[in-house]
């Protein structure tokens, strides 16, 4: 890869770290209830509406409540977002004239948007109208976000108690996050992307001329085109800002409408993994110890970019059997070299390769590359992004919590190894923890291997691929590439990431209906457990440190995090990564492709 | 009436993760 390629790698990790720790603090103020700059702004805005809403923001909730309020809150938008589908056809702002999505698909973008998974079965510019952008994705967007936040809020605020019975209001942290953080950050960015071109506006699609007239299949004379535009700046902002990942367009930030320039690209991606790692200093600055937060935020890093550079060299080194064939494949002045298919070229390798590694690290799920056209080793980095229940930085909020609960299983394995009590920052963890935090664990991977199996294993599944007279088909690839296919899918939806393997059929009663219940169990079943940890460790006193105190800052302890996190995504997933992305790349370099 | 399949599948989810957290509260007070 050429020396510029390195560079954008390395100024982009550069900027990102650079940002934790200013974006953490601010973030700490926020949720602490103390002063911020926005205050003079955002302050009464914030007391209307809970004045308007009849909420007190100075009662706290026990986990229970803090629970059943979640619950609560996302349903209702979840049937909001199904109800604007099913009616947007009688509904304004549809310039387009576009129907009623089906009950299917409609279902299953409710449920991924509600989740802040945003995987998208449909093609955004020929499905949705500019309502349903806004009202139900781009709102859900921003709730979804803060609805993750939230709970994380409330699990720090259990660790960080003694003795309490509360661990928060959730409407207070729904609003605080919303207000204080996803909305001035994401009107920034928006103002910015309609700088760089990114379209933002209500107008009809255009139909535009053709520089060169060309010819449809039967030989008649093509002379214009359509553009799709409408407000997608408002959306990518907040899509990037909230690790939500739906696009405005079909095919996501790799259009030029979306992502039209080098500085649209490099700051939609440092949004991908912004907020979620700055929490990581806010979690530490929270529980009184910032130590807490960096050594998080190591492990997450140290995980990151070993595989960020499998991907980039993966990709940068190509396919050789068009290496064999004479093809030049070598990065140079002229050419970026290596896998180009799928790729943008004003990206190039390097920034298609942290892109995808980044967004499924992220729970973030857009792409500016097509992932299914990624060498063996190259999709499989994206993959195992997946695999590792999206801890690395994660979903803002969801990726820290879930994070939280392999450091609880961590601690609670190292301490039986020396024989002591396990405790986390002065809270035992005893079994009840341990029980949450494997439900945790082990369901995202359940129901990734349960809906690959039921793909590949069912007639409904497989598609017409494999039974020509189905009506639809799912898997387009034969062999393991269509496993992965597959495999993928599911990954993407039981960790609520969205992205895909472009080349599976998704859009189906099937797919649609069993994914849409896979990305609910893999958000709330993890939620509820999460505050379940909270309210128990924030009624426990606080134990002293002793000299049996396994320490939880230090580079010993990251190691044995990773490990964890490593060892517990290998165990469930290596026999399928097998069956996919590794026997594709022997089967490569043996000549054989699929 | 397709419709009500879909919200029903909804409704039997929340409805099952509301019998989740009473069983999350109930070994927590055990």
């Amino acid at each position: 890869m050429t020396l510029i390629g390195w560079a954008q790698i390395g100024l982009y990790m550069l900027v990102l770290i650079l940002l934790v720790k200013p974006l953490g603090a601010f973030m700490a103020r926020v949720y602490q209830g103390e002063s911020t700059w926005l205050d003079p702004v955002l302050g009464p805005v914030e007391r209307l509406l809970y004045r308007l809403s009849g909420v007190r923001a100075n009662e706290e909730m026990n986990w229970k409540t803090y629970a059943i309020a979640t619950m609560l809150f996302n349903a209702l938008g979840l049937f909001a977002v199904y109800g604007l589908q099913r009616l947007q056809g009688v509904l304004p702002l549809n310039p387009m004239g576009l129907g009623a999505v089906t009950p299917d698909s409609s279902f299953n973008t409710a449920a991924s948007f509600a989740t802040n998974t945003n995987w998208q079965g449909y093609g955004g510019e020929v499905t949705m109208s500019y309502l349903s952008q806004m009202l139900a994705l781009t709102v859900q967007n921003f709730v979804s976000a803060a609805t993750g936040m939230a709970v994380l809020i409330a699990l720090i605020r259990g660790l960080a108690r003694r003795s309490a019975q509360t661990i928060g209001n959730f409407w207070v942290d729904l609003v605080r996050s919303t207000l204080y953080i996803l909305l001035p950050l994401s009107l920034v960015l928006a103002l910015i992307l309609v700088s760089q071109g990114v379209v933002q506006t209500f107008s009809a699609y255009q139909t535009v001329p053709f520089l060169q007239p060309t010819a449809d299949a039967n030989g008649n004379a093509v002379t214009q085109q359509v553009l799709a535009v409408g407000p997608a700046a408002s959306q990518i902002a907040i899509k990037q800002l909230g690790t939500n990942g739906g696009g405005f367009f079909n095919v996501n930030s790799a259009h030029p409408f979306e992502n039209p320039t080098p500085l649209s690209n490099f700051l939609e991606m440092l949004s991908i993994l912004l907020i979620a790692a700055a929490l990581c200093y806010t979690f530490g600055k929270m529980v009184g110890d910032t130590r807490q937060g960096w050594a998080v935020l190591a492990a997450m890093t140290l995980i990151f970019i070993p595989f960020l550079l499998i991907c980039v060299l993966s990709e940068q080194n190509g396919n050789p059997i068009l290496t064999s064939l004479g093809v030049d494949q070598i990065a140079s002045d002229l050419q970026p070299g290596g896998n180009m298919e799928g790729k943008e070229i004003r990206f190039g390798i390097a920034n298609s390769a942290l892109w995808a590694s980044a967004t499924t690290a992220a729970s973030n799920g857009s792409v500016n590359s097509m992932h299914d056209s990624y060498t063996p080793l190259g999709g499989f980095v994206p993959l195992w992004m997946l695999h590792l229940s999206e801890v690395v930085y994660g979903g803002v909020g969801s990726g820290l919590y879930g994070m939280l609960a392999f450091v609880i299983v961590a601690v609670f394995v190292a301490g039986l190894m020396v024989g002591r009590t396990p405790e986390y920052l002065g809270k035992k963890i005893e079994s009840y923890e341990m029980k949450m935090a494997t439900i945790m664990i082990l369901i995202p991977p359940a129901l990734v291997l349960i809906g690959a199996a039921l793909t590949v294993a069912t007639t409904a599944g497989r598609g017409a691929l494999f039974n020509p007279d189905f009506p639809y088909t799912t898997i387009y690839n034969p062999g393991p590439h269509g496993f992965s296919e597959a495999l993928y899918t599911y990954s993407s939806e039981a960790n609520n990431n969205g992205s895909a393997f472009a080349g599976f059929g998704a859009n189906n009663p099937f797919h649609n209906l069993l994914g849409g219940v896979v990305m609910l169990f893999a958000r709330y079943w993890l939620l509820i457990p999460i505050l379940a940890i909270a309210g128990s460790l924030a009624r426990k006193k606080k134990v002293p440190e002793s000299a049996g105190t396994l320490p939880t800052h230090t580079p010993l302890f990251v190691g044995w995090l990773i490990a964890v996190i490593i060892i517990v995504g290998a165990l469930n997933f290596i026999p399928a990564l097998a069956l996919g992305p590794f026997v594709e790349h022997l089967l490569m370099n043996q000549g054989v492709t699929f | 009436m397709v419709d009500l399949l879909y919200l029903g599948v909804a409704l039997i989810f929340f409805a099952a993760s509301w019998a989740l957290i009473v069983g999350c509260e109930k070994l927590m007070e055990e």
